[in-house]
């Protein structure tokens, strides 16, 4: 008898206790200290569970559920007081994690792509998703490949149309290219229809500098070889190729024009992003801006290659890339595409 | 080709707002470049009735006019005599401005007061010449300004760009007939009415034709008695408005015609041809003529010349001589209306470097139909304006006839190529509008084999095959009425080629590594200025040879450039200026070159790129070589100063070989090494080659020399390297497979090593590399310094090292042995001791 209430007033006093010691914690360390006093092996709970067989046989359920309750009265009181003591040193770590949050962030160092290859690649993609193939040719070329075979005889008066610069060699037929049209007649003659062929590229004109002339620029020339090419897929091809390039927004215009090597001809306007093709200053009040030249290949042209133009036919289209960048981007001056000011070519 | 629309309307009617008629110029390919408008010459000028004329009390020629305007009656004093009570007529009130800026103020004549003047259109500016005022229509309402009720006052001068191929349209009257053919109207062309004398021709002037073949029709005509002196006003005013200056009238009437018709003129004074007969041939070699412009030029043979009896007297269908020109005391002229080959024109107007108006037409081509209706409408103009006697009949040689041609036109091509259905008859009707005829029609366009046979007039010389015929008939269809389809799919696949994998892949490494793309010209100089090395092409030369320079040696392969430098760049025959007389053998050059650029407008932080073609001349074949190179030129560092980085690294030479390995990393090229290099524009201290396996150069890189920095006026720490990037494309290849990774744990550790100066860091890591076996999987140097703590000629070498095996975990002992066998090895080759 005295045994069993002798252990129930000892679980008591080890509550009372526990209690009393609970409120002096102030850290988690003390915390464990207690956890292994109360609870730890050595514990007073524990070697009553052990004293627990001392008991004669009817007062064991009893004693053995009192210190039952005791063992989960202890976990529960100092489990509350760690979730409390976890909780305190949070939000002390948080507190001295306190930054200005309004500095500014790390940025890491990066290249830019230049712009005019930005623009080339764009519209790269642009024909390789209708099926085309990159094709390059020489800057340096034959007076054959850049005018005769394109249709512009030696005396023909469209090679007044652009002046030419000449390299010094033995004879007097070798050339800077002054288009990429050249590239039609070395792939024409390489490679059998059907041909879809893009051919981006430096180009050269006996120009001065100023801010709408370059003696250098760069091209990107388009053809189609194939049966059944027809004028609406040259307009079909381009207005896709305006859409993805300017917008979707954006109409295209074709107004008939001349070039040796492609007929009938045309010359081709995007409407004003500006003012929306009502007209306004930047487009000079007619809504349109001129963005390339097009046309069916010339007969001559595919006679010269040896591709029967009964049999065959097909577009060509050319494109200034510094012109479509600077409609693009509202550059004025031709000359900041090769300045390369880091204020200039860090924002592309 | 410019075109006053008061001049057009003379041909052809037009009603057409002028924004209309531009919009649809443009959308039939004759490109309208601008319009301007020319506001009438007066203000303040306002309609008024007669209501009475009394006599001047003190002068008899003039009267006194009352006058209504509406809201007032106005007294004004008038000297004309051609109006009546009940005319309505233009008033100048008080305050207005005439031609030339005359203005009328309210003052008394001879006595009388007059508020005002009544306008000759003379004096409005609307006419050249007018006798009495201008009487307007009964209808007109009172009291308005005059410039709204008539019109001819004001213009539109319209500037179009003509394409090469269609010279007939550098004239008035072709511009009129694409209009016509737009509008379906009708051409009002003006007959020429000539009243001639009873002399011929032909018995004061015979025309003889050399050479057929470059001259194909010579008319010519006779005006004697004529009076030379300065063109009326009407005749200056047009011929200026197109932007000729006005010489005289018989001049002016040769220019005026021209720039009506297309067909050239010339006018030569009579008398002073010597002889009665104009000969059309080759100039003789080194036969002078002294041209219109004061200049004499030495003639070669293949110039088609007119000669009198003794000389050349003109360039044909370029200039004139100075000696048959026709001056103040000219009496009696020639005219000339010809065609000549264009082919030989340009040819010539090209060599000689004389570009006319003349010429511009002849190169392109003039039809020969039109040399008499051109000669007919001059002397025309001549006797109305300069007086004389227009001989009988024209001196007309033409040794071949002229015939138009004839051309097929399959109906079904023209669907063929637009890719859309236009019916023959709408054809037709484009066609007839052109002033094309019909011959016949062969075949049935329901079985899709009709023929057209369509005879085009000479005029349009541009039209000799099928395909023009087409371009016709789209042009007057209508672009803007084509539709839009998409090539039809055959086999194509669009692909990248490999050379745009392989620089889309340096692309990316190049920006990835913190560069910006430049682009430069490919030009460099002949210039001998040292201001502007970076220009030269002999500092791109040398670059180009890697060859042992000092700036010294530069300095003077600059000065004595003539006789021991011999340039081996590819040169440029016919450069615009001496900036750009070769092509460019390097890209460091222009990369340099914008970093002074950005120096100078404060900018430190300067890493740049290039990739872009160099070119070396071949002599064996045809055309150069263009070698693609990529080059780079940085410096500053990566970062301004900043609160989280408070002192940026310079860059230098490491970020260079730090570059290049990234860029070898990523193209998976792993047999590459860097050797040393001389090379007059690096330092040598900090420059090296690059090289692959088997030894082949492929590159370069270096911080800048300090002599050659210090005449730029930059830092010298300015990282540059060129790579040849074709050598690299050879081995390009994208990745095959991945490096496997390991599932046992690694172990990592630190071994410092004290060596001798003289060991380098390669000397020490290809041992660590050979003795460590295939585990040990990292080897990174972290520290290298040399310090008064340590031993005399020593420094230390601090690596961590990492062991892994794809095998099995590694044990303590596996370690131990292989630290162990490392630090013997290190030790004992290179006389080194392990600091930790």
């Amino acid at each position: 008898m005295l045994l069993k209430e002798g252990l129930l007033r000892e679980l008591n006093d080890l509550k009372k206790d526990l209690n009393s010691t609970l409120k002096k914690i102030g850290n988690l360390d003390e915390l464990r200290d207690l956890e292994i006093k109360y609870l730890g092996k050595k514990s007073r709970l524990v070697s009553l569970t052990t004293g627990l067989r001392n008991l004669p046989e009817k007062d064991r359920p009893a004693a053995g559920k009192s210190l039952n309750e005791t063992r989960i009265y202890f976990e529960k009181h100092l489990n509350d007081l760690r979730v409390k003591l976890n909780a305190i040193q949070i939000t002390k770590s948080i507190s001295s994690d306190n930054v200005d949050i309004t500095l500014p962030g790390k940025r890491s160092r990066k290249g830019h792509r230049h712009v005019l290859h930005q623009v080339i690649e764009e519209i790269t993609l642009t024909f390789l998703g209708l099926g085309y193939t990159v094709a390059e040719g020489p800057e340096i070329e034959l007076d054959y490949f850049n005018f005769e075979a394109l249709n512009i005889p030696i005396d023909h008066p469209a090679r007044s149309l652009q002046d030419t610069l000449y390299i010094a060699s033995k004879k007097d037929d070798v050339l800077l290219r002054t288009h990429t049209s050249p590239v039609q007649i070395r792939v024409m003659k390489e490679q059998k229809p059907p041909l879809f062929i893009l051919a981006p590229g430096r180009v050269y004109r006996r120009d001065v500098v100023d801010p709408t002339h370059s003696p250098i620029f760069h091209q990107i020339e388009g053809f189609v070889v194939d049966m059944g090419i027809t004028f609406t897929d040259l307009k079909g091809t381009l207005e896709h190729f305006a859409h993805e390039t300017f917008g979707p927004d954006r109409n295209i215009r074709l107004r008939p024009s001349y070039f040796p090597f492609t007929e009938p001809s045309a010359e081709v306007d995007v409407s004003c992003g500006i003012c929306d093709g009502k007209g306004c200053r930047s487009c000079g009040g007619s809504g349109w801006l001129e963005i390339l030249g097009a046309g069916m290949i010339d007969p001559n042209v595919l006679s010269e290659v040896g591709i029967d133009p009964e049999i065959y036919s097909g577009f060509a289209f050319g494109m200034g890339v510094e012109r479509i960048a600077m409609l693009k981007y509202g550059i004025t001056d031709i000359r900041l595409f090769f300045e390369n000011d880091m204020r200039f070519l860090n924002q592309f | 080709m410019i075109v006053p629309l008061s001049w057009l309307k003379d041909h052809i009617d037009i009603t057409e707002d002028i924004e209309a008629l531009e919009n649809r110029l443009n959308l039939t390919g004759t490109a309208v470049e601008s319009v301007r408008e020319i506001k009438p010459g007066y203000s303040g000028v306002i309609t008024g009735k007669i209501q009475a004329i009394e006599p001047h009390p003190n002068a008899d020629k003039l009267v006194l006019c009352n006058v209504d305007v509406g809201d007032r009656q106005l007294a004004i004093v008038c000297g004309a005599k051609n109006m009546k009570v009940g005319d309505i007529v233009a008033v100048a009130v008080d305050g207005a401005v005439l031609k030339d800026g005359f203005k009328i103020k309210r003052s008394k004549i001879r006595g009388v007061e007059s508020n005002g003047m009544l306008c000759s259109e003379a004096e409005l500016g609307i006419a050249e010449i007018a006798e009495g005022i201008m009487i307007l229509e009964k209808k007109t309402p009172l009291g308005v300004e005059l410039q709204k009720v008539i019109d001819g006052s004001g213009d539109h001068i319209i500037e179009f760009e003509i394409m090469p191929n269609r010279p007939d349209c550098l004239s008035v009257m072709g511009i009129a007939r694409e209009i016509k053919a737009i509008y379906g109207k009708k051409i009002q062309r003006h007959e020429p009415k000539i009243v001639e004398s009873a002399t011929a021709t032909s018995s004061e002037i015979t025309v003889e034709i050399d050479d057929p073949e470059l001259c194909s029709r010579y008319s010519a005509r006779i005006v004697k008695g004529i009076k030379v002196e300065p063109s009326p006003h009407w005749l200056m005013e047009r011929l200026e408005k197109v932007g000729i200056r006005s010489i005289n009238n018989v001049v002016d009437i040769t220019n005026y015609v021209m720039w009506d018709t297309g067909q050239p003129l010339h006018a030569f004074d009579l008398n002073k041809l010597k002889g009665s007969k104009i000969i059309v041939r080759r100039a003789k070699k080194g036969e002078k003529i002294a041209c219109l412009d004061e200049i004499t030029r030495t003639l070669d043979k293949d110039t088609l010349v007119i000669a009198d009896a003794k000389r050349a007297v003109a360039i044909a269908g370029v200039m004139g001589g100075a000696d048959t020109e026709v001056d103040d005391q000219t009496i009696d002229v020639l005219i000339e209306s010809a065609s000549f080959k264009r082919q030989n024109i340009m040819t010539k107007s090209k060599d000689l470097g004389m570009f006319t108006e003349s010429s511009r037409r002849f190169e392109r081509g003039v039809d020969p139909s039109g040399t008499v209706y051109a000669a007919n409408r001059c002397v025309e103009l001549i006797r109305q304006l300069a007086g004389g006697a227009i001989l009988k009949g024209v001196v007309d040689v033409q040794p071949l006839p002229i015939q138009p041609i004839t051309l097929k036109l399959r109906v079904q091509r023209v669907t063929d190529i637009l890719g859309i259905g236009i019916k023959a008859t709408q054809m037709i009707t484009i066609l007839k509008g052109l002033d094309m005829e019909i011959v016949r029609s062969i075949g049935k366009e329901i079985e899709g084999n009709l023929v057209l046979e369509v005879r085009v007039p000479t005029f349009r010389v541009d039209i000799e095959r099928e395909i023009d015929l087409i371009e016709e008939v789209a042009r007057f269809y209508g672009y803007e009425n084509i539709t839009s389809t998409l090539p039809a799919s055959r086999k194509r696949a669009g692909k990248l080629t490999d050379r745009q994998k392989f620089l889309s892949v340096i692309n990316r490494t190049m920006t990835n590594f913190g560069l910006s793309q430049a682009s430069n010209l490919s030009f460099s100089s002949d210039t001998t200025d040292l201001k502007e090395l970076l220009d030269s092409h002999i500092l791109h030369e040398l670059i180009r040879k890697k060859s042992k320079f000092t700036l010294n040696d530069l300095k003077k392969a600059i000065s004595d450039k003539h006789t021991h430098f011999q340039a081996e760049a590819v040169r440029i025959r016919n450069p615009l200026s001496s900036e750009f007389s070769y092509l460019r053998q390097s890209l460091l050059p222009g990369l340099l070159r914008n970093i002074v650029f950005n120096k100078n407008r404060g900018i430190n932080n300067i890493q740049l790129y290039e990739i872009g073609k160099s070119y070396v001349p071949d002599h064996d074949g045809r055309l150069p070589d263009e070698h693609e190179l990529l080059s780079f030129a940085m410096q500053g560092s990566w970062s301004d100063k900043n609160w989280h980085t408070k002192d940026p690294a310079i860059i230098d030479i490491f970020d260079g070989k730090g570059l290049v390995d990234e860029i070898f990393a990523d193209l998976h090229i792993l047999k590459y090494k860097f050797q040393p290099i001389e090379c007059g524009l690096l330092n040598p201290a900090r420059s090296v080659e690059l090289i692959f396996g088997g030894g082949i150069s492929i590159g370069f890189l270096g911080e800048l020399h300090p002599e050659i920095a210090g005449s730029l006026g930059i830092s010298p720490r300015v990282t540059v390297g060129e790579i040849f990037l074709d050598k690299l494309l050879e081995r390009f290849k994208e990745r095959q497979n991945i490096d496997p990774i390991s599932k046992y744990p690694s172990v990592k550790f630190d071994l410092a090593f004290l060596v001798d100066d003289n060991v380098s860091y390669e000397d020490v890591t290809s041992l660590l590399k050979k003795f460590g076996g295939k585990d040990l999987v990292l080897v990174r140097l972290f520290d290298e310094y040399k310090d008064p703590s340590l031993p005399k000629n020593k420094k230390s070498l601090a690596y961590s090292l990492e062991f892994q095996s794809m095998e099995r975990t590694l044990t303590d002992e596996d370690i131990k042995k292989r630290t162990d066998d490392l630090i013997k090895h290190i030790s004992q080759e290179l006389n080194a001791t392990l600091r930790f």
